[in-house]
């Protein structure tokens, strides 16, 4: 019965939370119409989102300091910035944040081969279409007797990314093939060579790009058409001064044909020549990729660890706590982060929290991921402290000492002894699940290596590279943990 | 003269459970107090209210006069220093040597210099035989040297009076000895004590007074001689009959 009444009381916080949020993002969008432009031109810089793993429109390329975005998008908002007077940012993201780092603010402008569809729409602005693309089908080499169009791949399954035009092409036109959605067009063209796919639907010039890459695959006209094959530019939706001041430039593009004569053929040059080298050879010139990766998983490893470990402590006390507040606050705590994948928080901290103050994608890995730790460290903890038997507090408040005292020098010490193959384990599955700090963009392994695959055009190589990494990463982390285990177990059971 | 704990209607209930009811007591300094009873009595729960490491239902527990159960959190660590305690399962602190788990409260309570606390450890150790075991930790003690151990560090905070609850009872026979020694001698030196015993012949010759506790209440309170020779209650001849 009062079980039964406390939990309830302990939704409270959760809710008032959540309202906070939506009050927060409800502001968002009510920011003053047309001030856009001008802010912008304070600020002297305009951020532009892309995923860069289309080209030639947006991809990573070995640039003077590791991996740069390059593509004709990029060209493009470089005139647009050029012509407002201002300075252009690009940031990287995957393509289903982009709309979303729009209205969150993140980004001023979004191009990246995005196709006006009425549903877009709705939450953005799109400006006057800068180019046409055609869809274009990938196909194996030898498959082009049994695949001529998108009529023939019946029955079987064909690729496209996720959130992208040719996805919903693809899946209207032929109610009788299944569609694969994949984040990441590598991913895509992985699949279809290992025949887990018969097809990828992808933008004509980007199929264009992969097939001059790769061996073994061609590039079939779709057959499919639809009206919403024009390229956008998108603003936040009420940002009429930015559209009206882009579609100026885009005039001026279009009209000169600098599109397709300039800035495509532009950034063709800065697409990777090195494409059927041996990989090992090839693999070893983008060393500086994987170290660059390897520091910034480190990096966000060791901070979070260590912040998770505070908040682990703090919060297992806490839950530990006999005052009923702080028991709850805790328990909420816990049990929500344990209760939400940790993908979708590292993307609420950057574009929620995000949203109130501006904090830079790694910071927002570090702070998500620290949080995440939290939690369930603070669940080893508590398990560590419950584990120590009660005499030895006793003992301990029995010779005078506080309640704080007890708990630093007699029972800590003593659940961090028994807990520290646990914390091993979540060290190690922290180094792991930073992985997933890629979709905000942060350069760390997971990310480097999408970039070293958009580079060489290599699928496997990488991915076998970064397994190394992370093995070696992990099991050097674990031996370490085990000689200080030894180290600090002497004195019990042994 | 004053006693120096004085327990005044003393009552523990866990939930409906009442354990003992509006128990009234007194010790004087450099008494010992042995507190005997049938198992399930309420005699742990009696002496650890004693200390306040289980909160009394209702009641007062004044040493020198001062209450601990109505005081703050921090007048009750400071009257806590003055009542030392030795438990059934010795306690020592396993992360720690024996020379720490003895100079810990001295130093961080007391705020006792580390040479002074170690010096003054090194002495109780050699007092109770065990100065060479100093720097070994817990676990490779036996029984009735972590016993011995436990009562230095209960000593090295000179409080005015010791608890011990059974502190044989989870020894190997032949150990019981070796620690009875160091109470005996503790009593020879007069340390208020009150201890909760199965030892007949050890309350027999050491105490001041016997209390028997039964049904909730503290049934006798004799002396020695008294008690065993020639107990009044139903409650304890049947208990003194079982035990011999
Ligand atoms: N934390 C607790 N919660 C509920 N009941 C308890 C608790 N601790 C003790 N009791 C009950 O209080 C009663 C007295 O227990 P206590 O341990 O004080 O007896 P004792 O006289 O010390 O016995 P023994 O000689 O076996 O040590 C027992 O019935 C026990 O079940
Ligand atoms: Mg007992």
């Amino acid at each position: 019965m009062n079980n039964h009444v406390s939990k309830k009381i302990i939704l409270w916080p959760i809710i008032l939370l959540f309202s906070l949020f939506l009050a927060i993002f409800s502001n968002v969008n009510h920011v003053n119409a047309d001030s856009y432009l001008k802010d912008i031109k304070t600020k002297g810089t305009l951020v532009m989102g892309t995923s860069p793993d289309y080209p030639p429109y947006e991809f990573l390329s070995k640039g003077s300091n590791g991996s740069q975005i390059y593509g004709a998008d990029v060209e493009l908002g470089q005139k647009i910035a050029q012509d407002m007077g201002v300075k252009l940012k690009v940031k990287s993201m995957s393509f289903d944040s982009l709309l979303v780092a729009l209205q969150t603010h993140k980004v001023d402008m979004v191009i990246s081969g995005l196709n006006k569809t009425p549903e877009r729409a709705k939450s953005v602005d799109f400006t006057n279409s800068y180019y046409q693309s055609g869809t274009g089908l990938l196909i194996n080499k030898s498959d082009k007797d049994k695949i001529k169009s998108y009529q023939d791949l019946k029955g079987l399954s064909a690729g496209a990314q996720v959130g992208s035009v040719q996805y919903d092409l693809i899946k209207k036109a032929n109610k009788n093939v299944k569609v694969k959605g994949m984040e990441n067009v590598n991913d895509l063209i992985l699949a279809l060579k290992s025949n887990k796919i018969s097809a990828i639907a992808m933008d004509s010039a980007v199929a264009d790009s992969y097939v001059s890459h790769n061996t073994g695959i061609m590039k079939i006209s779709a057959g499919l058409h639809s009206a919403d094959s024009n390229n956008n530019v998108a603003f936040p939706k009420g940002a009429t001064s930015l559209v009206k001041q882009a579609n100026q430039t885009i005039k001026n593009v279009t009209t000169n044909n600098l599109y397709v004569d300039q800035f495509i053929p532009d950034s063709i040059k800065h697409m990777s020549s090195n494409k059927q080298t041996s990989t090992a050879s090839s693999m070893w010139q983008y060393k500086d990729f994987f170290i660059s990766g390897i520091k910034s998983t480190m990096l966000i490893s060791v901070v979070s660890i260590f912040f998770g470990i505070i908040l682990g402590i703090i919060f297992a006390l806490m839950r530990l706590s006999k005052n009923w507040l702080l028991h709850s606050i805790a328990v909420c705590y816990i049990e929500f982060i344990r209760g939400t994948p940790q993908m979708v928080q590292i993307m609420f901290v950057y574009f929620g929290l995000g949203a109130i103050v501006n904090v830079p994608a790694l910071t927002s890995g570090i702070i998500a991921i620290s949080i995440n730790s939290g939690a369930y460290v603070a669940e080893i903890i508590r398990g560590g402290i419950t584990s120590i038997a009660k005499g030895q507090s006793e003992a301990a408040l029995s010779l005078g000492l506080s309640e704080k005292q007890t708990m630093r020098y007699v029972v800590l010490p003593q659940a961090f002894k028994n807990i520290w193959p646990a914390l091993g384990n979540e060290l190690v599955t922290l180094i792991k699940d930073s992985s997933i700090a890629s979709v905000i963009g942060v350069g760390e392994l997971m990310y480097q290596m999408r970039a070293v695959q958009a580079d060489t055009y290599q699928g496997v190589a990488p991915i076998a590279i970064i397994m190394v990494i992370y093995f070696v990463i992990t099991f050097t982390i674990s031996r370490i943990m085990k000689y200080f285990e030894g180290k600090i177990s002497h004195g019990t059971n042994d | 003269m004053e006693p120096m704990i004085k327990i005044e209607n003393l009552t523990k209930q866990f939930k409906d459970n009442v354990i003992f009811k509006d128990v009234n007591a007194e010790v004087y300094k450099g008494n010992v107090i042995s507190l005997l009873g049938p198992s399930g009595a309420g005699k742990s729960t009696f002496l650890r209210c004693i200390n306040m490491l289980g909160e009394p239902t209702s009641g007062k527990i004044l040493l020198d006069g001062k209450d601990l159960v109505s005081s703050s959190p921090k007048e009750l660590i400071k009257l806590r220093t003055n009542i030392g305690m030795v438990f059934q399962n010795f306690n020592l602190f396993d992360n720690k040597t024996i020379l720490d788990n003895i100079t810990l409260a001295p130093i961080k309570v007391k705020g006792m210099g580390k040479v002074a606390a170690e010096e003054k450890a090194h002495s109780l150790l050699k007092m109770v035989g065990l100065d060479n075991k100093s720097d070994v930790y817990p676990n490779s003690l036996s029984g009735g040297q972590s016993q011995r151990i436990a009562i230095v560090r209960a000593l090295a905070m000179d409080p005015e009076v010791i608890l011990f609850d059974e502190p044989t009872s989870a020894l190997d026979p032949e150990k019981v000895g070796e620690v009875l020694e160091v109470m005996k001698e503790l009593a020879k030196q007069d340390m208020t004590m009150i201890i909760v015993t199965h030892e007949m012949e050890f309350a027999k010759s050491v105490s001041d007074e016997i209390w028997f506790m039964d049904d909730g209440k503290i049934q006798e309170k004799q002396a020695p001689k008294d008690f065993f020779e020639n107990p009044q209650t139903y409650n304890a001849k049947r208990f003194l009959s079982k035990m011999i």
